[in-house]
């Protein structure tokens, strides 16, 4: 019974899944058009970040999302051994004016940043950024690849799917049609163009490229840990494999006997 | 001189030798019955993982779902302790499920294990409400599913309203709700501790079922080393597969609309609850009046509490029981679509797929006191089993005499019926196979030997029948064999034949039994020229019957009693 | 009914683990076994996996043709 019914159900399984692969899903102006599976260098089980990407990534979020997009969960000094060095990133933080206090005056007051501060809000509230969007809320930055579905790919679709809406669509004055986003029209408009950003590594700057790394970078900073946690789970599951194999052979060990005795049973007389 | 003392004697090792190291559980134990260790385990890693969460974790509103980033981000290990935390919720809930389909499957439920049974659905449903009090309450999803499923309590008529406030502490799910929900979140894993050690006293008043479902008393073994090196296995099993989703795939369980801070102004498209809600929360949304779906719910865990009470039937494994087999597999496909429209939105056809599914998960439980009747009924038909055969319809019929000669041929060679008895002509040489027969196979089960008597046919050229009375003692009615085997020569083995296997030795005067012999006019008379020097007559009778003169030798009345 | 307690003896006869194969017996036969698992259990595998597959079959199907059906 145990034996039969992983190999049933994967082979029922996988005849099922063709047939039904013909089957398109729900409307797509209901959840947006599906993004398609980009290859991203990092989706193996054993591939990190490309680390040079997310430099790039965040070059383009400074000059491009900042602007609007908080980030607010990521601090400089995480980007400290991923994309600079701590002097590197001691220059990037002190560009920026932190509000802090109150001082001995009881006076909020203005510094430059440190790398314990966190990236800054371009608005005070959610208010003050509804009113200078036209009463869209540009989402936080920090977890957007976590928190939308197929999160990466769809913020690369979208970031890249600009397009004309087609014939019988109209859109709004104020919103911009893109198919990737719920609904089909979205406040922000088109924001990467080519040659939009001045890369410091000389990396040509078209807009995939910029949609790449600012997606990379994104996705850093919504996983910090990932290259950690692949690199423990590789480990980890090699490890208990290891120790199945082990444990398996040990319980046929520890069972042999019972399992090839010979039993006989007689009366007494 | 040294006294050894052995330390598994002493009192409070010797409760823990007796229940964790001697134990006697059944040899044949399947992988199956590793679930329930592996549960074990499952609540462990929570508590674990949940205590030093807790020692970073902030339950006040404003700072929740920053405190959890903090978590993730810059404490040193934390993104392990919150994934395993998120994920082993998820295995826990699979573990469970498992060990329960696995109890429905084999019978384990069946007497005398319903005390097991109930206090495992008690730790089921500790199990989800610690499982619905922890999933947070500051995400988009958890708020608006704890505000959805909250609200649910206002089906309770008259004070319903008063509880919801109770819960929320509020008019809205807000810090009040957190505070209150993370308390008992806490408390609640140490409660199913306590059942979960409950659950294992009640189990070991009777011990482990098998997958046989059968009495397993005739061969256990010792619960260490081998069932520790068994559950080793299923343990590192379970490990690879938690530390695929804890290190490769943490969210896939999980739902995106959780990484987005809880927003009470906007509600998401659909509410879905956690993955193993989701059956439950098919079930509740399939009937659209609110206190009805909340009962549905509520008949569920009834329906699971009585199910070890209305089973009727006599096999306890379903590898006996063919037509509750393909109504477990159905049972489980149903469990598997309410899961899947659970988290569907509710349009056409999951709504009416969703009814039709809910229906199917009660009519498994509604037909579970008709189907063990129905399957005993079939099994009795096709004479398979005599024990679980409630009329012995074929007892004291001739088709069944037909059919013993029809399977022993050469042993008997004619055969006689009259009103309570069968008469079974046979040969002195195959006399003793045919008693060993008659006395312990299966269906014939003839184990009293009432007695044994020579008839003198002085005219015959073989005088002599040894006549053996066979008693068959069965609930119903005593069915009786007369052996007759010819041949004078032989009467002495015959004798001692009937002796062995009547298990006497010496030859006593036992209580006379009254015989069925009403056709037969008799007197006593001294016996004449009879040669049987072997036996002390008791009594002669001398009779005419049809003609024919004969006497009766009683030799002895041996009778033995039923134990 | 009718059974006579008879007082029996077992002997168990086992063979010290280092004096006989481990591994040997999962794989031997494995053809056979395999075989036996299939006809023992290809009825209970389609009576779980026909009504999933086919009500969600069902329904993908439903929800295509509702969803053309709105198409000109």
């Amino acid at each position: 019974m145990k034996g039969l019914r992983a190999v049933a159900l994967l082979g029922a399984g996988a005849t099922g899944l063709l047939g039904l692969a013909g089957l398109a899903h729900a409307d797509e102006a209901e959840h947006g058009l599906s993004a398609p599976d980009y290859p991203w260098p990092h989706n193996g089980i054993l591939s990190s970040y490309d680390h040079s990407s997310i430099r790039r990534g965040h070059q383009v979020f400074q000059q491009v999302c900042a602007a609007c997009h908080s980030a607010s969960l990521v601090a400089y000094r995480d980007l400290i051994g991923v994309a600079y060095t701590e002097d590197e990133v001691k220059v990037l933080a002190s560009e920026v004016e932190v509000q802090d206090g109150p001082n001995d005056e009881g006076e909020m007051y203005s510094r430059p940043g440190k790398p314990s501060d966190h990236f800054q809000n371009p608005y005070p509230n959610e208010n003050a950024a509804r009113f200078a969007n036209g009463g869209a809320y540009p989402p936080d930055l920090s977890l957007i690849t976590k928190a939308r579905h197929n999160g990466q790919n769809y913020v690369f679709a979208l970031l890249t799917g600009y397009r004309d809406p087609p014939a019988g669509v109209s859109v709004r004055e104020g919103l911009h049609y893109n198919p990737y986003f719920i609904g089909g029209a979205i406040a922000m408009p088109k924001m990467l163009t080519d040659g939009g950003v001045e890369y410091d590594d000389g990396t040509v700057a078209t807009e995939s490229q910029m949609a790449k790394d600012v997606v990379t970078f994104l996705s850093w900073a919504a996983e910090p840990e990932m290259d950690e946690r692949k690199l423990a789970g590789f480990k980890w599951i090699l490890v208990f494999t290891l120790a199945l194999f082990s444990a398996g052979y040990y319980k046929r060990w520890k069972w042999s006997p019972v399992k090839s005795r010979k039993l006989v049973l007689d009366v007494i007389n | 001189m040294v006294r050894r003392l052995s330390i598994l004697k002493q009192p409070i090792f010797s409760t823990l030798n007796n229940h964790l190291i001697d134990y006697p559980t059944p040899s044949n134990l399947s992988y199956w019955w590793s679930f329930g260790s592996l549960a074990g385990l499952c609540l462990v890693i929570q508590i674990i993982t949940g205590v030093f969460l807790a020692m970073h974790y902030t339950p006040h509103v404003d700072l929740a779902f920053l405190s959890v980033e903090h978590i993730m981000r810059d404490v040193k290990g934390g993104w392990l302790l919150r994934y395993m935390h998120a994920n082993g919720a998820s295995m826990f809930f699979i573990v469970v499920y498992l060990h329960i389909f696995r109890g429905l499957y084999y019978g384990s439920y069946a007497s005398p294990r319903e005390l097991v049974w109930c206090l495992g659905v008690v730790i089921l449903l500790l199990m989800i409400v610690t499982a619905f009090i922890g999933y947070g309450k500051l995400r988009q999803m958890s708020f608006w599913g704890a505000t959805v499923i909250t609200s649910l309590a206002s089906a309770i008529p008259v004070v319903g309203d008063t509880i919801v406030t109770w819960l929320w502490g509020g008019f809205s799910v807000d810090n009040a709700t957190l505070n209150r929900f993370f308390s008992p979140h806490y408390l609640l894993p140490f409660i199913i501790a306590g059942a979960a050690i409950l659950h294992l006293a009640a189990l070991h008043q009777y011990g482990s079922n098998n997958p046989l479902g059968i009495n397993s008393s005739v061969d256990k073994i010792a619960f260490y080393p081998y069932f520790y090196v068994k559950d080793l296995v299923g343990w590192v099993a379970f490990a690879i597969f938690f530390s695929i989703f804890v290190f490769y795939a943490p969210n896939v369980l999980g739902h995106p609309d959780n990484y987005i801070p809880a927003n009470p102004m906007s509600t998401p498209a659909h509410i879905v609850p956690e993955w193993y809600f989701l059956p439950v929360y098919a079930i509740l949304r399939s009937i659209s009046n609110k206190s009805g779906g909340v009962a549905a719910i509520g008949l569920v865990f009834v329906s699971l509490f009585a199910l070890p009470f209305i089973n009727t039937s006599y096999v306890r494994s379903s590898s006996f029981r063919l037509i509750h087999q393909k109504l477990f597999w159905l049972l489980l496909a149903d469990c598997l679509l309410l899961g899947w429209i659970g988290c569907q939105p509710v349009e056409a056809p999951y709504v009416t797929i969703g009814q039709i599914a809910s229906v199917g998960f009660f009519f498994y439980f509604a037909i579970t006191p008709i189907l063990g009747k129905l399957e005993a009924r079939l099994i009795q038909n096709s004479n398979v089993c005599e024990d679980l055969k409630k009329k012995r319809r074929f007892v004291d019929n001739q088709s069944f005499f037909k059919s013993l000669i029809a399977t022993l041929p050469k042993w008997i060679h004619q055969f006689q019926k009259s009103k309570h008895e069968n008469i079974l002509y046979t040969n002195p040489d195959y006399l003793f196979q045919l008693l060993w027969f008659l006395k312990y196979h299966t269906n014939t089960r003839f184990q009293v030997l009432i007695d044994i008597c020579g008839v003198d046919h002085p005219s015959r050229k073989r005088r002599f029948e040894v006549v053996y009375n066979l008693l068959r003692a069965t609930a119903k009615s005593p069915n009786k064999v007369l052996i007759c085997a010819k041949q004078m020569r032989r009467c002495r083995s015959l004798q001692r034949d009937g002796h062995d296997l009547s298990n006497r030795y010496t030859a006593r005067d036992t209580q006379r039994d009254e015989l069925p012999m009403e056709n037969i006019a008799c007197r006593e008379r001294e016996s004449q020229g009879i040669a049987n020097p072997w036996a002390i007559p008791n009594r002669v009778f001398e009779t005419q019957l049809n003609g024919e003169k004969k006497l009766f030798i009683f030799f002895f009345f041996i009778c033995e009693r039923e134990v | 009914m009718g059974k006579v307690p008879v007082r029996l003896r077992e002997v168990a006869y086992s063979l010290s683990p280092n004096h006989q194969y481990i591994m040997r017996g999962l794989f031997k036969d494995w053809g056979y076994k395999l075989n036996k698992k299939f006809h023992e259990n290809w009825v209970s595998a389609l009576t779980l996996i026909t009504p999933v597959a086919g009500t969600y079959w069902f329904a993908e199907n439903y929800r295509e043709k509702e969803k053309l059906h709105h198409r000109y």
